[in-house]
């Protein structure tokens, strides 16, 4: 560190704390300047002049960096007339090849070229004219400067020159598209979004060939300076509801954007609820698709969880697969999905509450034969209840966690061994494992997964309310939960739309699918511009016959 | 949400599922005995009969609405003549809401605890149903509205399969001659059963909250008269089941129909459908009782603030509940006069009384209100 | 602010109720499940309960082989009352007896006869527990030992007993149907009986007895009046329900013959009122088509019509005998069980409300009925006639 020309660079700004912070620079000894002045220097960045010494500029880049190991550097002498210039890029945000391209043309090709020197503008011209970067932009600050290596752009400063030039080479470490591992399908594209925005971006552009569709970009985190980008369709998607969202968006104000969880929970409509409010997907067609019904799509930076908004009950429980099989057996799923949505939460409930208060409810057969089965068992039916949902539970978590290829054969010997074994012992009756099993398959049936894990905490309230009042308490927890269902709102979308409040047009994509030529118009219960989505002669017909039948 | 609740509107179809849930849930469980005893096999003209009050009730009640261009009689009264002429229309229909709140209280208790949960202390489950009712009003007309209309379908399905079910139950041992019991029967019948139906006058809470597009009198007919229309078929199933002498000696004839009902040797318990169903009727029931009395209350007397009075009212609820509750159900299944008076003046006074309201209203604000 | 006042409410209700425990629970494991329940003359007091309790250890092992574990608590206990007994009975008992699903009540014949069974049936009306689709049953001799005897097709004897009532198929008739019938005055109360007979045991192990469908109670006014046999119950079905599965048993139509058996395959009956000589008169029609099962005639094929008409008239003939004969008996008994007063009453309203107090003692036993029956043969199994050459047929061989 070369406290001097820090020190000169900043008695050459000439500007008041300038003066202060020169002192303090000459003042203090070591190696490092102490935290104090790094970060009084820090905050004064924004307004830091390029200055026209090269030299100045290297040691203040270096100096306001902190001298990062991963910073690289590497001087060069342009052009005949041999002008000193540094090329600044951050190892690992920057690619290297696109550097060294940058570089080759820069350093080597130059060697032959004769750069005009009577001015600032047209040594600039020049310059910009040699370098094969897809942008150039000039920066003049050198908050501006450290912005761009932050987000892994090069810089090049050079002697005599005011402004720095910024090329776009960024490429951190990414992985290619692969399928999402939380919603396989069976038919249809397997590609899903990666970390990286411009890839993610391209996923959906790729589908959405049209010059309507809008990216907006937003940057959050003052640490992380996280980019966000919203996309919506113009003239399908309303303005207030895009205007909504950026305006819930842009008033986040967070040191780190790590992941989609930390915007999701700041904009939505009812933080204490426990349904998701916004659609989390992986995968792009099912954003596309979202797109296309007037929903506004959020991808954030380093996340490959892309946030539709607004969204509904329906739409957590409808799985991509829907829309890509026949139409016959999509509504014969979807139909079962509701039905095994029931059974997630209610499942152990009712027999807790079956076979503790209300026996008179079973058949008697069945009866006789589960009282048998209970022979023995010490426990009571809720706890027993509550003690095979706990386990199962802790079972899923520790699935989660384990490496893959343990992971298969102790999820599948942990259920059949904990589950004989529990029942051997006689500390559980085999009709509440048969419950639980079947609950729990029923749960994972539930495509998105954050709607699971909501069924999943619902179920102990209902065993509990279950256990306590029987089918008085499953009423009072269902009422509930359905009063509270229809207050909610997502992005002022009823969540319980189109179930409640009936639309008559819109019973066509809910507990059935209607084949594709009859889906005329996006759904009316979302707020969108136009509301037509094909046209009106798409039912296929046999070819009428005549000749050559 | 529970603040200005006059923004908050619903359609036609909410609004008549609200009136049939409520029509339809309390009266199945405990008129039919009452009806029978007295009509015989014709309790289902009685029930008509008692579908015509109740409609000219309700019918009254939105005529004198739509005079007013919001349809809020009340508003329009204490801007025109002042809040003390709400007073007593409010504090009567206040408080008879409140009593029928209680009284449907004790009503589910009651039924619940002897039938579905013996041991539970009644005040238990008051209390919960109370802090459930809060809650659901603190939320404002709209889900009490849409869990009604949630209830009303799988009722409907319920009540156009019953009839196929029970089929293998009616023997012509079980049927009567026509007007057995007399048409005097049938007028006894009526007068007793008066005071069930005059509480479609609930429609003075719910009206003000009807989208103003739809027209009032068709929804009110589908609701009232649809409720009554299913419960004359209901009765006239349970007589034809049951024959006509042994009802009345049964505490619940409508759950003891569903009872007998076997579909297969496996299938034959499914009453614990119906009543997952009534216990989720009784619960709209209940919260839109007192959702009437807290509206008109907090009107009356002028409160903002509508939560704390929603549990004031609540509780009160629960209290009457447990003390009066049941002298005052005897009383009411003994149809003792003085009683029956109470419930139809109290009924046909808030009537009368908004009427004169309106029509002093109407003649202050001068010509140039059209409805 | 309010938000959480409410929530604070919720949860402090809440850990109230979950500290002060659940009120109405019961574990399985702590219910008897009482199937059935027999009614008795005691033998020192004026009642004698008898409950039938399945063991649940035993359902779940395999109940093959000896007997020596019976698969149901058969408990009796005796008392001045219904209710005293049960106290008695629950102080022997490990388990909370539950009524929930009972299925049968067996009422004894001296119990009906001595004491009738108003008492009985207002008790069952009265329970909440109990159905109204609970069957009652009366036993010719004592019914405790119905539930003591151990059930041949099925595992525990109260099905067993709805199994042999549904197995006939065509008739249900349950509590509900019984209480009816006792507090209208149109129609009068029946039962079905069982008794137990003595069995050939196969193994020297097995059971000695079995309990068996014995045919029809007639009560008048809450007390016994008559048992009919077996044929009494087919022709309970022929007015009250369907009697399709039910056979018919005629003479041949050449004497001396033997006989001919038809099995029902529709049966349908009607009461007619008819007004007659200022009084009511009835006029039944009962019209059936059968299934000819096995035909000891000699008469031919039976699709050839003169054979078939002759052998629909028999028939014919035979059931009206067996419904003229069970009017006699009904009218003999005064009681109406099959329901000539609903018929009367729906028919001629005004007289019959003049006649109300007196119809089923006076009016109804000199009441006339007409019966008339139509059998028609529809098939003769996968034959066309019997399996040997036909008088006919063996002329005609000798001839040729």
């Amino acid at each position: 560190m070369d406290r001097q020309l820090i020190v000169q660079y900043l008695r050459r700004w000439q500007v008041a704390q300038a003066d202060a912070l020169a002192a303090q620079v000459e003042s203090c000894s070591g190696a490092r300047l102490p935290d104090q002045l790094q970060l009084a220097l820090a905050a004064e960045k924004a307004n830091m002049p390029v200055s026209p010494a090269l030299a100045e500029n290297r040691e203040m880049v270096r100096t306001l960096m902190g001298n990062s190991s991963d910073l690289m550097e590497r001087s060069l002498y342009i052009g005949t007339n041999q002008l000193p210039a540094a090329l600044f890029c951050l190892d690992g945000m920057a690619e290297r090849t696109q550097v060294m391209t940058i570089l080759e043309s820069v350093a080597v090709r130059t060697q032959g070229v004769t750069l005009p020197a009577d001015g600032a503008g047209t040594l600039l011209t020049a310059l910009e004219q040699m370098i094969p970067s897809v942008m150039v932009r000039g920066v003049s600050v050198l908050g501006q400067v450290l912005d761009a290596l932050l987000m892994g752009d090069t810089v090049l400063f050079v002697d005599g020159l005011t402004s720095a030039l910024v090329m776009p080479t960024d490429g951190p470490p990414g992985r290619q598209p692969d399928e999402p591992l939380t919603e396989p399908v069976v038919r249809g594209p397997k590609d899903g979004f990666t970390e990286t925005l411009s890839d993610n971006i391209a996923l959906i552009r790729r589908r959405l060939r049209d010059d309507r569709l809008r990216v907006e970009r937003m940057t959050l985190g003052e640490r992380s300076r996280t980019r966000v980008v919203i996309m919506y369709m113009m003239g399908i998607a309303t303005p207030e509801l895009v205007q909504e969202v950026r305006c819930r968006v842009g008033r986040i104000q967070i040191d780190a954007i790590l992941g989609t969880g930390y915007i999701e929970e700041m904009i939505e409509d009812d933080p204490f609820t426990i349904f998701p409010l916004l659609k989390v997907t992986e995968r792009p067609d099912v954003v596309s698709a979202g797109l296309l019904e007037g929903k506004v799509g959020l991808i954030i930076e380093g996340s490959p969880h892309v946030l539709l908004m607004p969204s509904t009950l329906v739409a957590e429980m409808q799985s991509a697969e829907d829309y890509y099989h026949r139409w016959p057996i999509s509504s014969f799923m979807r139909s079962l999905r509701y039905v095994y949505l029931l059974i997630a939460f209610l499942g152990p409930a009712f027999y807790v509450a079956v076979t503790t208060f209300h026996h008179e409810l079973v058949p008697t057969n069945l009866l006789v034969t589960l009282i048998a089965a209970r022979e023995g068992v010490p426990f009571p039916a809720v706890l027993e209840a509550l003690m095979m949902e706990l386990t199962m539970e802790a079972l899923r978590e520790a699935g989660v966690r384990l490496p893959k290829v343990v992971g298969q054969a102790v999820s599948i010997v942990g259920a059949l061994v904990i589950g004989e074994s529990a029942v051997a012992a006689g500390l559980v009756s085999p009709v509440m494992v048969i419950v639980v099993a079947l609950t729990a398959i029923s749960s994972f049936i539930i495509p998105l997964y954050a709607m699971s894990l909501a069924v999943r905490l619902l179920r102990f309230v209902l065993v509990i309310l279950a256990g306590t009042f029987g089918f008085f308490g499953i009423v009072v927890g269902l009422m509930a939960l359905f009063v509270h269902l229809v207050s909610l709102r997502s992005f002022g979308v009823p969540y319980l739309s189109p179930i409640v409040p009936p639309t008559a047009g819109d019973q066509r994509d809910v507990f059935v699918r209607v084949p594709w030529w009859a889906m005329r118009r996006r759904p009316q219960f979302m707020p969108a511009v136009d509301h037509r989505r094909s046209g009106t002669a798409n039912r296929p017909k046999a070819p009428a016959t005549g000749d050559g039948g | 949400m529970g603040g200005e609740a006059v923004s908050i509107r619903i359609s036609g179809g909410l609004y008549a599922a609200v009136l049939v849930v409520t029509e339809f849930i309390m009266q199945y469980m405990l008129l039919p005995r009452v009806l029978l005893e007295n009509a015989g096999q014709e309790a289902w003209m009685t029930m008509i009969l008692v579908g015509v009050h109740a409609l000219a009730v309700g019918f009254a009640v939105v005529w004198i609405a739509c005079r007013f261009p919001d349809r809020d009689p009340l508003k329009a009264i204490r801007c025109a003549i002042g809040p003390w002429a709400t007073y007593p229309i409010a504090l009567i229909y206040g408080a008879f809401n409140l009593l029928v709140y209680a009284l449907s209280l004790h009503d589910v208790q009651t039924f619940t605890s002897v039938l579905i949960v013996p041991d539970t202390p009644a005040w238990v489950l008051s209390a919960i149903m109370a802090l459930l009712a809060v809650y659901i009003v603190h939320q404002g007309v709209e889900p009490i509205a849409r869990t009604a209309y949630g209830v009303l379908m799988p009722l409907i399905l319920v009540l156009l399969i019953l009839p196929v079910a029970l089929v293998p139950e009616m023997s012509v041992l079980q049927v009567d001659p026509f007007l057995w019991k007399g048409f005097a029967g049938v007028l006894k019948g009526a007068w007793i059963a008066l005071p069930w139906s005059g509480q479609s006058i609930i429609v003075l809470s719910l009206i003000r909250h009807l989208s103003p597009k739809v027209n009032p009198y068709k929804w009110t007919l589908v609701g009232v008269a649809g409720s009554h229309v299913a419960l004359a078929a209901f009765v006239l199933l349970i007589s034809l089941s049951f024959g006509s002498l042994l009802p009345s000696r049964l505490l619940y004839p409508g759950y003891e129909m569903f009872a007998i009902v076997a579909l297969t040797e496996s299938i034959e318990r499914i009453q614990a459908g119906i009543m997952l169903l009534w216990l989720f009727g009784s619960l709209i029931t209940i919260t839109v009782y007192l959702f009437a009395a807290v509206e008109e209350g907090s009107l009356a007397l002028g409160v903002r603030r509508r939560f704390w009075i929603t549990v004031i009212v609540g509780t009160a609820g629960v209290l009457i509940a447990q003390t009066v509750g049941g002298g005052l159900q005897r009383r009411s299944v003994a149809r003792q006069n003085w009683w029956m008076l109470l419930h139809i003046g109290a009924i046909w006074g808030v009537v009368i009384l908004l009427g004169i309201g309106a029509l002093l209203a109407r003649r202050r604000q001068g010509a140039g209100t059209n409805a | 602010m309010r938000r959480r006042w409410l929530s604070l409410l919720l949860l402090l209700l809440f850990t109230t109720v979950m500290l002060s425990g659940c009120w109405s629970r019961i574990e399985l494991n702590d219910i008897g499940l009482v199937l059935g329940l027999a009614v008795d003359v005691g033998e020192q007091e004026e009642v004698r309960l008898t409950l039938y309790v399945p063991r649940p250890l035993t359902q779940h092992l395999s109940g093959g082989g000896g007997g020596n574990q019976e698969p149901a608590w058969v408990v009796a206990r005796e008392a001045d009352n219904f209710a005293d007994a049960l106290a008695l009975i629950r102080l022997a008992s490990a388990r909370r007896l539950v009524f929930h699903h009972l299925r049968v009540v067996l009422i004894g014949e001296e119990y009906a006869r001595r004491h009738g069974i108003g008492d009985i049936l207002d008790v069952l009306a009265t329970n909440n527990e109990i159905r109204l689709t609970v069957r009652p049953f009366l036993v010719e001799g004592r019914a405790q030992e119905v539930l003591e005897t151990l059930p041949q097709l099925r595992t525990l004897q109260p099905f067993n007993l709805t199994g042999i009532v549904q197995a006939k198929g065509g008739l249900e008739w349950r509590l509900k149907d019984v209480l009816v019938a006792r507090m209208s005055d149109t129609h009068s109360v029946w039962m079905p009986t069982v008794k137990v007979i003595p069995r050939q045991a196969a193994k020297p192990l097995g059971p000695t007895t079995t309990v068996t469908l014995s045919g029809v109670a007639l009560f008048r006014r809450d007390f016994l009046q008559v048992v009919l046999d077996p044929w009494a119950y087919q022709v309970m079905a022929w007015f009250l329900g369907r009697p399709t599965g039910f056979t018919i048993t005629a003479d041949c139509p050449t004497a001396g013959k033997g006989t001919v058996s038809a099995r029902v395959l529709t049966g349908k009956t009607r009461v007619r009122p008819r007004w007659q000589d200022d009084k009511v008169a009835f006029r039944v029609e009962a019209i059936a088509t059968v299934n000819v099962t096995r035909s000891e005639c000699g008469t031919g094929a039976v699709k050839e019509d003169e054979v078939r008409q002759k052998l629909e008239q028999v028939l014919a003939d035979d059931l009206r005998r067996r419904l003229e004969l069970f009017i006699t008996v009904i009218q003999d008994a005064v009681t109406d069980p099959v329901g000539f007063g609903k018929h009367a009453q729906l028919a001629f309203p005004r007289y019959y409300k003049m006649m109300e107090d007196k119809w089923g003692e006076e009016v109804w036993i000199n009441t006339p009925v007409e019966v008339a029956t139509r059998v028609t043969i529809t098939q003769a199994g996968t034959v066309t006639g019997p399996v040997h050459p036909t008088e006919r047929e063996m002329r005609e061989g000798k001839a040729q």
